[in-house]
Order: C-alpha cells, then structure tokens, then sequence
C-alpha cells in the first residue's frame, strides 16, 4: 500500500526537530512542529512550517503529552507523524493511537517496538532466536526480594535497567548487596519519570566491553539491509558522548557477522524502518545482543557519512510504503566519520548539567564539517529537558584524518553561557588510547581525571586568566569573589522578579 | 571590597596562582613579568586579546563561584582570589566564616523529587538527604556528615537554583 506523505507532525524538540524538517522540506513535505513555553523561540520552531504551542513546561505537559500531540496533528491535517528519538519515540501505545488515527507513524510498527521497547520481552525473543544475550533477568522484576534472589545468583557487579526505556536513564549499577535497595528504588522512579514504566530488569555487568550497534533498514516487504556498525563506547553515566563508524575494532568479517546478527534481530520481531541492534563485544570479539532502538538513533549521521545514506529520507520512504531498492551487496564503507555530542554539562566537575542563557555560538564550519544543532545566541538551556545542546560530526578519509579534522573542528566551536563537552571531546581526540582504537566503556573511568591534565598549554592558560583577571579589574559582576555574596545577591534578585 | 586592590588581581587556575597588576599607563604584567598584551572588550562575556603577539577569543561563563574561560577549544576554571578576603580566611581559618559547614547546598539547578529525610531525624554520613532531578537525571544529595537534620528549606516538587540551602545538619 503505497501513500505519498504531505505533512509531518514532528512529535520532538532541539536539534532532531530541525533534522527531521531539513529532509522533509527537501522532499517537499511540510513540516508542523509542538513546542512547551520554554521553546516557544527555540530554532527548531522558527524553521517549521507551522507550530502549534503545548501551553505547557514540563516534558509530561508537554513532549510526553498523547493527548495533546493527537489534537494537534488532527487540527493541523497532517497525515505522517515522526517521533524524533526519546520522548515517545518507543512508546508502542501512542504508536498505536497514531496508526488508529490513520496517521503515518514514520518508524516501526506498533507490536515490533512493543516487543522489542520491552527489554526482558526482547530478551526472551532473542535467546528463543539463538542471539547471543547478556546473563541476568528474562522477565521484569517484581520485588525487591525477587531482585535480591537473581543478584546472588549472577553476582556483582549488576546493572539494573529499566524494562521499558532505554539511553541509559533508570540505569544503575551495583557493587553490593548494601547498595541494591536504594538503587533499586532510585531505579524505578528515574524509570517512571522518564518512561512513564517503573518496571526494571538486572543483567551481569560485562567487564570492559565495547558498546558496538548496526544500522538496520527494513521494508513492509520483507527487505532487510545492514549499514554497518558504530561504536559507541566513550559514555559517560552509560550514556554516550563520542561515537564513529566504522569501529576501530571491527574487521570485514566480524561486521558481517554482526550485521547477519542485526538482520535476523530485525525479523525475528517484524521490524521495520530504520532501526538500531545494539551489543556488547568482549576483549575475545565475541558479541551480545544488548537492546534494539526502535527509531533513529541520536548517532545515525556517522553513519550517513560513511554509507551516503540520509536515513530520514529512507525512513520516510520506507513509510509510504516504498521497497528498499539498495541491495546489501552494494553497500559498503566510504571513509570514516565521527561525532562529538556537546552537552550543557561541566566534564570538570563531573559531568553535572549546566543551565543558562547563550551568550556566544558559533559552529565550526569547513570541508569536512556537518553541525546538527537546536539552539542559537540567547537561547535559554532549561533544566527541564535534555542537555544536548549540538552534535559535531565530522568526515575523513580515513580515521586519523577524521581524528584531525575533529579536533581542528573542537577548536573552532565557541558555546558561552553554559559549561559544555566541548573540552572532554578534545581530551579524547587527543588520548593516545582513543587514538590507537584501543579502548572501551570503561574509557572515561579510566582516563579521564575530571580533564584536570587537559589543561596543560601555558599560552591559552595565561590567555584565559589575563582576560579573568581583565574582567575582574574592571568589576564586571560574572566574576564576583565571593560565592556566598553572588548567592545572595541573585536570591534577592530572584525574590524581586516575584515579587513583581 | 577596598578600592586598593582593583590593579592587583590573582587569579587562579588548576591550584596555580597568578597575580596580575595593571598599571595606569597601561603597562601589564604576570607575577613580575611585564606582558605586550592589548584587550578588546566585546561583551561582558567574551572578549579579544593579544598577548605577546598571538591572538585569542576567550569566552567567560559563569560557574561554581568562579567562570570558566574558553580558549581555542578548551576551556580553564578560574577563580579571582581576593588578598584581602584570603588573609581574612587565613585568621579565621578554612572559609568557615562564610559559610555553614553543616549546610548542604544544591549542587545544581533542578527539581526537588523527595525528602528523604525528615526535621529531627538522625542520619549517617553519605544518607541521602533530598532527591534532586536536573535534566530527566534523578541524583541523590548525601548527608557530608553524621548528625541530625536540623532544619529542611525545600518542599517536595519545589524548583531550586544552583548553590542554594537544602538542609541543615547539627
């Protein structure tokens, strides 16, 4: 059943917001996008087409909002909807809702991401289909008493993950058994506030492998391609911050395994769209099925890059109920890419979420450079939502060209106002591990000292602390001494504009 | 603060000082060092220098009662130290006059989930105090001692800005 689409509701925000209206308008596809108070000026909504306010702040009034998006795409007569990545990307019931309403839900169908959005239901399907899987739980856990039973049966380390999500949120590892209450616990209402699901499931904690995934498409015909693996291990809280393709570890061979691996994964459930096997390779090269993504993943330009593919375009097609015309034969690897996620985080002071007004943006640009970014000078970064604030992707023709041009591009890319990973993605640029191939999840753990050996050139440090000590002289109030004092001065600052 | 240490500033980054003066004929210099440097003042967070001949864009953001300046791609935690104010700590001893050793501050902005702990209740070092969710990430903010909560200053659901009191811990 073939359908051409006219209009897209874009059920997201920030940077995948504009992603997806760039190819839809290059296609000729009007684009309507939803937006809380906070975004109300944010660039996603200037570039669509049409926009329609959520009158709301937080991400359940709002991005999280079924009912809400519903009547939007109704009011605004659009007859495809694309959910971006979280949010309610992999929410099989609004999923659902979407097909009722014979609007185009631009992913897989309902049942594939109900089967594959419950971690333990997919677990079970792929022991059943001999994937290789992790050790731990096949069902969701019910108890405590339950969990405490399978920790002494697997041993710790564990990690205990959340049933129904994915990205690292409701994620928790344990050591012992005096800390598995209260991650237990912690567990389930970061799960229940980010996947509106408190149900968690535990696994072995795998030592130090690498986080390696394939691209899959797949057509309403039966059509199953693989584009290749990513490797994703430089994470920070088990998510990920520097990804590439291809993978410095991965031969011809094994990525044809892995991508046989990803294929029958993707059967085994029905997928189809755009999809992402994820798995865990050991120091032995032997691989694990760890999840699938049942949408595009934050990472999917490396592969774009690398493959020549726009996988929006091929998403949206595959929608319409066009037949995948690429033959696997045909694809193959054309140089290397990379991607750097720069976060409104402070890498210094670990890693904590940074909040604020832009002062200052501007991109790096040049041969080799692709910047997918949702925000702009005097935009506010609210605590409300996700940190990403841009992804830097860069293309080389080999990985030590792409390495180069990275850091090239790292120096370039100037973001005031907040702290942001602009300075931890140079630091792994630069690490002789990263630089080698040679490392995996335990990178930052293992290498990264809070960037304090970062901070190492004479002539940029005697730069900075001139224009500080510039700033200070001349008592421009950003540079106040005493913390207790700014403290102050802003919680009467704070009291006035209530007062107001 | 006393007009008298306006041309002298010590600044510091990575636990190294650095005492600047600036003189009124506009002479600079960097711990007895005169410096050819000249200063373009773009905004109130970034401004253009030259400093013995090579160029720099440093971009000033705010953060943990300091800024962090951003140069050519990596960015320095810079704390102004103020002499006057150190040698007052100095007497006093380590920053306890000016701030409650017993109090625990919001290590970020965000939104108070739970209180785990109630007014009265006694608890142990590293128990957590007040669930805290800043950007969909829930973080538990921990007792840095053993004691008894004398006072909680936020309700459950309340939004709080970085820095500011949580509880206090007797």
């Amino acid at each position: 059943m073939k359908r051409k689409i006219k209009k897209i509701l874009i059920a997201n925000r920030g940077e995948i917001a504009l992603r997806i209206q760039r190819t839809a308008r290059e296609l000729g596809i009007r684009t309507v996008a939803i937006y809380s108070f906070e975004d109300s000026h944010a660039p996603f909504v200037l570039n669509s087409d049409e926009a329609y306010s959520l009158n709301g702040s937080t991400a359940n009034e709002t991005y999280l909002n079924i009912p809400k998006i519903l009547d939007v795409a109704s009011v605004s007569g659009c007859d495809a909807l694309h959910p971006g990545y979280g949010f309610l990307s992999e929410n099989s019931g609004f999923a659902a809702a979407v097909e009722q309403r014979d609007i185009i839900f631009i992913g897989p169908p309902s049942n594939a991401i109900k089967k594959m959005g419950s971690k333990t239901s997919a677990r079970r399907l792929m022991s059943e289909a001999k994937v290789p899987i992790v050790p731990g739980s096949l069902d969701p856990i019910k108890s405590y008493d339950e969990l405490s039973l399978i920790a002494s049966e697997i041993g710790f380390p564990l990690l205990i993950k959340a049933a129904d999500g994915g990205g690292g949120k409701g994620m928790r590892k344990v050591d012992s058994f005096s800390d598995l209450k209260s991650s237990f616990e912690r567990a389930q209402a970061e799960a229940q506030s980010a996947f509106g699901s408190n149900r968690i499931y535990v696994e072995k904690l795998l030592m130090n492998p690498r986080h390696i995934e394939v691209q899959i498409l797949a057509d309403a015909y039966g059509n199953v391609v693989y584009l290749g693996e990513r490797e994703c291990s430089v994470q920070r809280r088990h998510q990920k911050v520097v990804e590439e393709s291809p993978s410095a570890a991965v031969t011809p061979e094994l990525r044809s395994q892995l991508g046989r691996a990803g294929v029958n994964v993707a059967k085994a459930c029905g997928y189809v769209n755009a999809g992402t096997v994820e798995f865990l390779l050991d120091a032995n090269k032997q691989f694990y099925f760890l999840e699938m993504n049942t949408r595009l993943q934050v990472e999917h330009p490396v592969t774009e890059l690398v493959y020549g593919i726009d996988l929006v375009k091929a998403q949206i097609q595959i929608a319409e109920g066009e037949e995948l015309t690429i033959k696997q034969s045909e694809i193959a690897p054309r140089g290397h890419a990379i991607e750097c996620r720069l976060y409104a985080e402070d890498p210094e002071n670990n890693f904590f979420p940074s909040t604020g007004t832009i002062t200052h943006y501007q991109p790096s640009e040049g041969y080799g450079i692709r910047n997918d970014s949702g925000i702009c000078a005097g935009f506010v970064v609210s605590h409300l939502y996700d940190p990403l604030l841009a992804k830097l992707i860069v293309w080389g023709k080999e990985r030590k060209e792409a390495i180069d041009r990275m850091k090239r591009a790292l120096r370039e890319y100037t973001i005031g106002g907040v702290a942001t990973t602009i300075p931890f993605c140079n630091f792994v640029m630069k690490h002789e591990s990263f630089v080698q191939g040679n490392f995996d999840i335990g990178f930052v753990d293992k290498y990264y000292n809070n960037g304090k050996q970062t901070s190492n050139d004479i002539h940029n440090i005697l730069a900075a602390s001139l224009a500080v000590a510039f700033m200070a002289k001349n008592r421009v109030s950003l540079l106040s001494t005493n913390s207790l004092e700014t403290n102050n001065v802003n919680r009467w600052k704070l009291k006035r504009f209530e007062d107001a | 603060m006393p007009n008298t240490s306006l041309k002298r500033i010590i600044t510091q980054v990575n636990d190294i000082q650095y005492e600047w003066k600036f003189s009124d004929d506009g002479t600079i210099s960097v711990n007895g060092k005169v410096v050819v440097a000249k200063i373009d003042k773009v905004s109130d967070a970034d401004l253009f220098l030259s400093l013995e001949g090579k160029l720099y864009h440093v971009i000033l953001t705010e953060a943990n009662g300091g800024c962090i300046a951003l140069v050519n791609g990596e960015a320095y935690h810079i704390k102004v130290i103020d002499p006057t104010l150190e040698k007052l700590q100095s007497i006093v001893g380590k920053a306890s006059a000016f701030r409650h050793p017993d109090e625990i501050r919001a290590p970020m902005p965000g939104l108070v989930v739970k209180r785990e702990v109630k007014e009265g209740e006694s608890v142990k070092i590293g128990q957590g105090i007040v669930i805290l969710e800043a950007m969909k990430m829930e973080n538990e903010v921990k007792s840095p001692k053993t004691g008894v909560v004398q006072k909680l200053f936020v309700e459950d659901r309340q939004v709080v800005e970085k820095g500011e009191i949580l509880a206090l811990i007797l």
